[in-house]
């Protein structure tokens, strides 16, 4: 079972599932199993940004304003923003990249965790302008007690299906001890281990971030550190595509039809998997009761933020078919649709930093009617 | 060059779990369904507003959507993403109709 980074026996990637198959090997996008991987691509290319480009600079003047408790609020969010997309620039490529055999998901797994890599470039961009000595705040993360109890629940999914992996690839299925404890590696455990990772993962960038967001657009809604909510408004674009390609894997993971097995697990891990997205939610909750400890900012407080947690954990649930845990009820913060919407008109791009300016974006369809007119 | 054949199409109801919500208008067809939702006061989430996000996905009881831009979010067969739509037909959303501005209903008195 030892993994080959160029499988030498032909194949063709289409009858492959998703994950578990053949190893990729030549990487081609001409045939595809699923074109829509390849369309998450290219939007995810067109995002394309770099945090250099949103002048921050006026931030430092409104954070200075700013009073403590809501300097406690804005650093802790970055912090935190900070653990998690350290975690996603490399925790894809770590876990699923061994595992995935279609090309067009290889890539596009590749391409979401390089996308996460300039979120965390963003931060320190941040966090350089707004605070003298960047390394407070940095080194605060892997201290901070609040954080970690966050940081062990999200990475312990990933570290889970890593080392079975490495077991799998090493020794095939069976049992085998390992620092002194057993460990009994299957592939139906492993694809069971993928399955609650992808949910985890989903969770991650379903919920978590979106607490953060939520204070960061509370913010600039006071006309407060709009610099960084410019470029939190690009991170979020970026991690509605994330999401969304997550859900894609879990509903062709549960419809069963990529593979069998797979789709058996998917109904049998039901349970754990609302327990994921519940205990996300309620983590959540007890990270929005920190935030606000020292007291609340004007538009936003722990309650109202708790009931949006509760609002999007119900939303993001039932798009991946799960049982919904909170009260169904009318969205707690409705100013954030401002905020998360992806423009759709593009502005001149010199007059204003625009999320929404496309780059590479051609449309090339002409319609047989333009040429009319036309004479020669 | 060939012309256009003509065929009449009648404008679309858009109904709320079977309780009709409006005509569709053609003054309308520049702006999209979640739109025209909105401006009815019907409870519905969003977020991008471009189709790839996936959170205003709604269930079509019966009808059919047109999209003005290709949806990215996963969607099953009987779903549709009201931020990058407009109705093709008489279309029913499985959406609550509460708080909404539902058009009157008038009480006709017969003898």
């Amino acid at each position: 079972m030892a993994y080959s980074i160029f499988c030498q026996t032909p194949n063709d990637a289409t009858r492959e599932p998703m994950f578990f198959g053949q190893a990729v090997n030549v990487a081609r996008y001409d045939q595809q199993k699923y074109e829509v991987f390849e369309k998450l691509i290219e939007k995810q290319l067109s995002f394309f940004w770099r945090p250099e480009e949103v002048d921050v600079s006026r931030d430092k003047i409104d954070f200075a304003s700013l009073p403590e408790h809501e300097k406690h609020i804005f650093l802790s969010n970055l912090k935190y923003q900070t653990l998690l997309d350290s975690i996603q620039g490399r925790s894809p490529n770590v876990a699923f990249l061994p595992l995935v055999s279609l090309p067009e998901l290889e890539t596009w797994i590749e391409t979401w965790s390089f996308s996460e890599t300039i979120h965390s470039r963003s931060y320190t961009h941040i966090i350089r302008n707004i605070v003298n000595n960047p390394s407070e705040v940095f080194d605060d993360i892997v201290v901070n007690t609040e954080i970690l109890k966050r940081a062990g629940d999200i990475a312990n999914y990933y570290d889970r299906l890593i080392n079975m992996t490495q077991y799998y690839h090493l020794h095939g299925e069976g049992t085998l001890s390992f620092n002194g404890e057993e460990v009994t590696v299957t592939l139906r455990e492993l694809k069971k281990a993928l399955y609650l990772c992808m949910m985890s993962v989903n969770a991650l960038e379903a919920i978590r971030f979106y607490v953060s967001f939520a204070c960061s657009f509370a913010f600039a809604e006071r006309k407060l550190m709009e610099g960084n909510a410019k470029i939190i408004r690009l991170i979020a674009r970026d991690e509605a595509l994330h999401l969304n390609s997550t859900q894609h894997i879990i509903n062709l993971m549960q419809a069963g039809r990529d593979d069998p097995e797979m789709g058996e697990i998917t109904k049998e891990c039901e349970q754990e998997a609302y327990d994921i997205f519940y205990r996300a939610a309620e983590q959540e909750k007890a990270w929005a009761q920190y935030l606000f400890r020292d007291g609340s900012m004007i538009g936003l407080n722990e309650a109202i933020l708790c009931h949006y947690v509760e609002y999007i954990t119900n939303e993001r649930m039932k798009s991946v078919n799960l049982a919904v845990p909170y009260q169904e009820r009318s969205n707690p913060l409705p100013w954030m649709k401002n905020w998360l919407e992806s423009d759709s008109v593009q502005v001149a791009p010199q007059e204003v930093e625009v999320s929404s300016y496309l780059v590479g974006q051609i449309d090339s369809a002409v319609d047989e009617n333009e040429f009319s007119d036309f004479d020669l | 060059m060939s012309s256009p054949t003509l065929i009449f199409k009648k404008r679309p109801i858009v109904y709320l779990q079977g309780e009709p919500l409006l005509l569709w208008n053609w003054q309308q067809e520049q702006r999209t369904l979640l739109e025209i939702l909105e401006d009815k006061k019907v409870r519905i989430f969003s977020e991008c507003r471009s189709g790839f996000c996936g959170a205003c996905r709604t269930k079509i009881r019966s009808g059919s959507v047109r999209y003005v831009t290709e949806p990215l979010a996963a969607l099953a067969a009987d779903e549709c993403l009201p931020c990058c739509c407009v109705p093709n037909e008489d279309l029913d959303l499985e959406l609550s109709s509460d708080g909404a501005n539902m058009p009157p209903v008038y009480q006709h008195s017969y003898g």
